[in-house]
C-alpha cells in the first residue's frame, strides 16, 4: 500500500461526496434540456469512479512513495511563517496602505524567515517597497491603496 | 488576400514606433522572467494584463506576446549557467547545456541556444501563419458536439502527456472542472457553489488561481528544500559556435522546430512537453547516444529550438478555435476580451491587421532577441546573482500586486494565498496543476457547449459519435483515457514517459 496515495484518495472521495451532495441541491433539468446542476452532477460522479480508481491502485500498489525524489528535509517552520506573511498582508494590505505594509512584509520575511542581518533587512525593505510603489503605482498607475499615510 | 499582402499589412502594423516600442518591453521583460526561476511568463502577464487595457489591443497582444517567447529564449541561461532551469520548458537544457559550461564551452551553448530558438521562432512563426487561417475556416463548421470534443480531447491529452500518474492527473483534470462551475452558470446565469460570496459569483478567477498554484506554490516548495546554488562564475567568451558545432546542430534545430511548432498546438504545457520530445528524438537518432548528457550541443540545440516554436504553435487553437490551450494563453483571452475582440475561426476574417501585426511582431521580436541574447548575457548572469532569500519575497510581492491591480479585491489575495498552499501540498503528494488549471480555463466552453449539444439531440449522447469530426476526436479521447485503465497499455506509456524524461 502506498500510504501519501491512500491519504489523497481518501480525501478525494470525500471531496467527491461532498461535491455529489451539493450538485444535487442545484436543478438538475432532463438530460434532453439540462440545468445548471447537470454538469456538476456528472462531474462529481466522475470524480468519485477516479478517486475509486486510484485508491485501488494505491491498496495494490508497491510501497513506493511518490512525490519527491530531490531528497533534504523539509523545513516546516519557514514555510508556515512564509503564509502566515501572506495572510498577514492580505489583512492589512488596504488598511495600511501599500508602501507601510510592504517594507513590513519583506522585513518580516528577510528577518525572521531567511535570518538576515539588520542592515541588509532595513535598507532591501525600504528600497523595495519604494522602488515598486514608483514603478507600479506612479509610472504604471497600477490601484494600490493608500491607507493611512497615503501611499 | 494573399500571403505576401497580408505580411505586409501586418508589417505595417507591427513596424510603427509604438508597437517596436511594446515589442521590445515584451521580449525584454519576458527574457528578464525567463532568466530568474521561480516568477514565469503567467505571473508576469498577470501583472501586466490591467496596463494593456489602457493601449490599442494590437500593442497589447504584440506586448505580451513578446513576454511569452522571450520568456522561452531567457529560461535557457540559467539552465546552461547555473543548472537551474529558469522555465519548466529549459528543464532539459540542464543535462547537456550545464555540462558544456563546466567544459568551458558555456559560450557555445548560449549561442547556440539563441540561434536555435532565433530559428525555431521563425519557422513556428511560418507554420502560425500557413495552418492558423486554414483550421480557422474550418472550424467555421464546428458545431457545439464538436467544440464539447475537443475540450474532451484536449483535457485527455494534458492528462496523457502529464509526467507522474494518468489517473491522478485526470482526477486534477476533473477537479479543475468542477472548480470551473463555481460562480454563474454560464447558459441559465443560476448562481452555483458561490454560498453569497460577491468574488466567487464572479467564478474563480483564473490569474489567482494559476498564480497560487505556480507563482507561490513554487517558492513554497524551493523553501522547503535546503539546496544550495552554484553560479558559474567563469568569464564567458567566445559566443559563436564554431563550424562543427553548426554542423552537429543543423538538423536537431530543424528537427526540434518542427515537432516542437506541433506539440505546441496540443493543450497543456507544450513547451516542456516539445523539449522533452525533441531530447528523446535526438538522443535515438544520435550515433553515439551515450554521451548524451555529458555535454554534447545537439542536446542543448534541439530541445531550445523546439520549446520555442511550441510558443508559436500555442496559438493557433486560440486564434483559429478560440480554445486556449495554455494558461497563458488563456490570459490572452482576457486582455482580447477587454478591447471587444473575440478570438475564435472569425479572428482572422475580423481583424486581419491584429492578427497579421501579431505574426509580424513575433519576426521582429525574434530578431531583437537575438541581439538582446548574445551581447547582453553578462547581465543577465549578473541578474542571476540576485540571492534567492531576496528573490523569493520580490516574487511573493509581484504575485500579490498582480492578483490585486486586477481587480482591486483583496479576496482574490487570499483565493491565491489558498491555491498556493494546496498547490504545495498537491506537489508533495504527487499531483500536477497544468491539467486542474487547464481545466478551469475550458470548463465553461465544455459545459456549454455539452449543454447545447444535448438540447439539439434531445438527450441523446450520440451527437458525439454521429458527426464525422467530433466521432474522430471523441475516439482519439477514449483511446488516449483506455490506456491508462488497460494495465498492458498502461507501461507502454510509462516506458514512453521513462525514456522522455532520461
Amino acid at each position: 500500500m502506498r500510504r501519501t496515495d491512500f491519504i489523497s484518495a481518501v480525501i478525494l472521495l470525500a471531496l467527491a461526496l461532498a461535491a455529489l451532495l451539493e450538485a444535487s441541491k442545484l436543478p438538475f433539468g432532463r438530460v434532453g434540456s439540462p440545468q445548471a446542476g447537470f454538469f456538476p452532477l456528472i462531474l462529481a460522479v466522475v470524480l468519485a469512479i477516479f478517486s475509486l480508481v486510484f485508491l485501488a491502485q494505491a491498496i495494490g500498489g508497491r510501497k513506493v512513495e511518490p512525490g519527491d525524489s530531490r531528497g533534504g528535509s523539509t523545513t516546516w517552520n519557514k514555510i508556515v511563517l512564509a503564509i502566515g506573511a501572506l495572510v498577514v498582508f492580505g489583512l492589512l494590505f488596504e488598511s495600511l496602505g501599500y508602501v507601510i505594509s510592504t517594507f513590513l512584509f519583506i522585513a518580516f520575511l528577510l528577518r525572521v524567515v531567511e535570518r538576515q542581518r539588520w542592515s541588509v533587512v532595513v535598507v532591501i525593505a525600504f528600497s523595495t517597497s519604494l522602488a515598486t510603489y514608483l514603478v507600479f503605482g506612479l509610472l504604471l498607475n497600477t490601484p494600490l491603496p493608500a491607507g493611512i499615510l497615503g501611499l | 488576400m494573399d500571403v505576401l499582402a497580408s505580411l505586409s499589412l501586418g508589417f505595417s502594423v507591427a513596424l510603427t514606433p509604438t508597437n517596436l516600442l511594446f515589442c521590445f518591453v515584451g521580449v525584454l521583460l519576458g527574457t528578464l522572467v525567463g532568466v530568474l526561476p521561480g516568477i514565469g511568463p503567467v505571473a508576469t502577464i498577470a501583472l501586466l494584463l490591467p496596463l494593456t487595457f489602457k493601449m490599442g489591443p494590437a500593442s497589447a497582444v504584440i506586448m505580451l506576446a513578446g513576454i511569452y517567447y522571450g520568456a522561452a529564449y531567457g529560461g535557457s541561461t540559467t539552465s546552461i549557467l547555473v543548472n537551474i532551469p529558469g522555465e519548466a520548458a529549459s528543464v532539459i537544457t540542464c543535462l547537456d547545456g550545464y555540462q558544456m559550461a563546466r567544459q568551458g564551452r558555456a559560450g557555445p551553448a548560449l549561442g547556440i541556444a539563441a540561434f536555435g530558438s532565433f530559428i525555431a521562432g521563425t519557422v513556428g512563426v511560418l507554420g502560425l501563419m500557413l495552418f492558423a487561417p486554414v483550421l480557422g475556416r474550418a472550424a467555421l463548421s464546428f458545431g457545439p458536439p464538436e467544440y464539447f470534443a475537443l475540450t474532451v480531447l484536449g483535457l485527455t491529452l494534458v492528462s496523457y502527456l502529464a509526467q507522474g500518474s494518468m489517473i491522478k492527473a485526470l482526477i486534477m483534470a476533473v477537479l479543475g472542472l468542477l472548480a470551473g462551475n463555481i460562480g454563474a452558470d454560464p447558459v441559465s446565469g443560476a448562481e452555483r457553489f458561490t454560498y453569497g460570496s460577491l468574488t466567487l459569483g464572479d467564478g474563480l478567477g483564473l490569474v489567482p488561481v494559476a498564480m497560487g498554484m505556480f507563482g507561490i506554490a513554487e517558492v513554497l516548495d524551493n523553501l522547503s528544500l535546503t539546496a544550495g546554488r552554484d553560479i558559474y562564475e567563469k568569464k564567458i567568451k567566445g559566443l559563436l559556435p564554431n563550424l562543427k558545432d553548426w554542423k552537429d546542430s543543423f538538423w536537431p534545430i530543424i528537427r526540434g522546430s518542427v515537432t516542437g511548432f506541433f506539440i505546441g498546438i496540443l493543450p497543456g504545457p507544450s513547451g516542456a512537453m516539445s523539449s522533452f520530445a525533441s531530447y528523446a528524438m535526438e538522443k535515438r537518432l544520435s550515433p553515439y547516444p551515450e554521451k548524451f548528457g555529458s555535454g554534447v550541443i545537439e542536446g542543448v540545440a534541439g530541445p531550445e529550438s523546439a520549446n520555442n516554436a511550441a510558443t508559436a504553435g500555442a496559438f493557433i487553437p486560440l486564434l483559429s478555435l478560440g480554445i486556449p490551450s495554455n494558461i497563458v494563453m488563456a490570459l490572452f483571452v482576457g486582455a482580447l476580451m477587454i478591447h471587444g475582440v473575440q478570438p475564435g475561426p472569425l479572428f482572422i476574417k475580423n481583424h486581419p491587421e491584429l492578427f497579421w501585426g501579431v505574426v509580424a511582431s513575433m519576426y521582429v521580436g525574434n530578431v531583437m532577441l537575438l541581439v538582446l541574447n548574445l551581447p547582453l548575457i553578462g547581465i543577465w548572469v549578473r541578474v542571476l546573482k540576485i540571492p534567492y532569500s531576496i528573490l523569493f519575497t520580490l516574487i511573493f510581492l509581484f504575485c500579490l500586486i498582480g492578483v490585486y491591480s486586477l481587480n482591486n479585491n483583496a479576496v482574490e489575495i487570499f483565493i491565491m494565498i489558498a491555491f498556493g498552499v494546496i498547490g504545495f501540498i498537491m506537489r508533495k503528494a504527487g499531483f500536477e496543476g497544468a491539467p486542474f488549471i487547464l481545466a478551469l480555463v475550458l470548463g465553461p466552453i465544455m459545459e456549454t457547449s455539452l449543454r447545447q449539444s444535448l438540447i439539439i439531440s434531445h438527450g441523446s449522447f450520440a451527437i458525439f459519435f454521429s458527426r464525422p469530426v467530433s466521432a474522430v476526436l471523441m475516439v482519439l479521447a477514449v483511446t488516449f483515457l483506455l490506456t491508462s485503465l488497460i494495465p498492458a497499455l498502461k507501461t507502454k506509456r510509462q516506458k514512453l514517459a521513462a525514456e522522455m524524461s532520461g
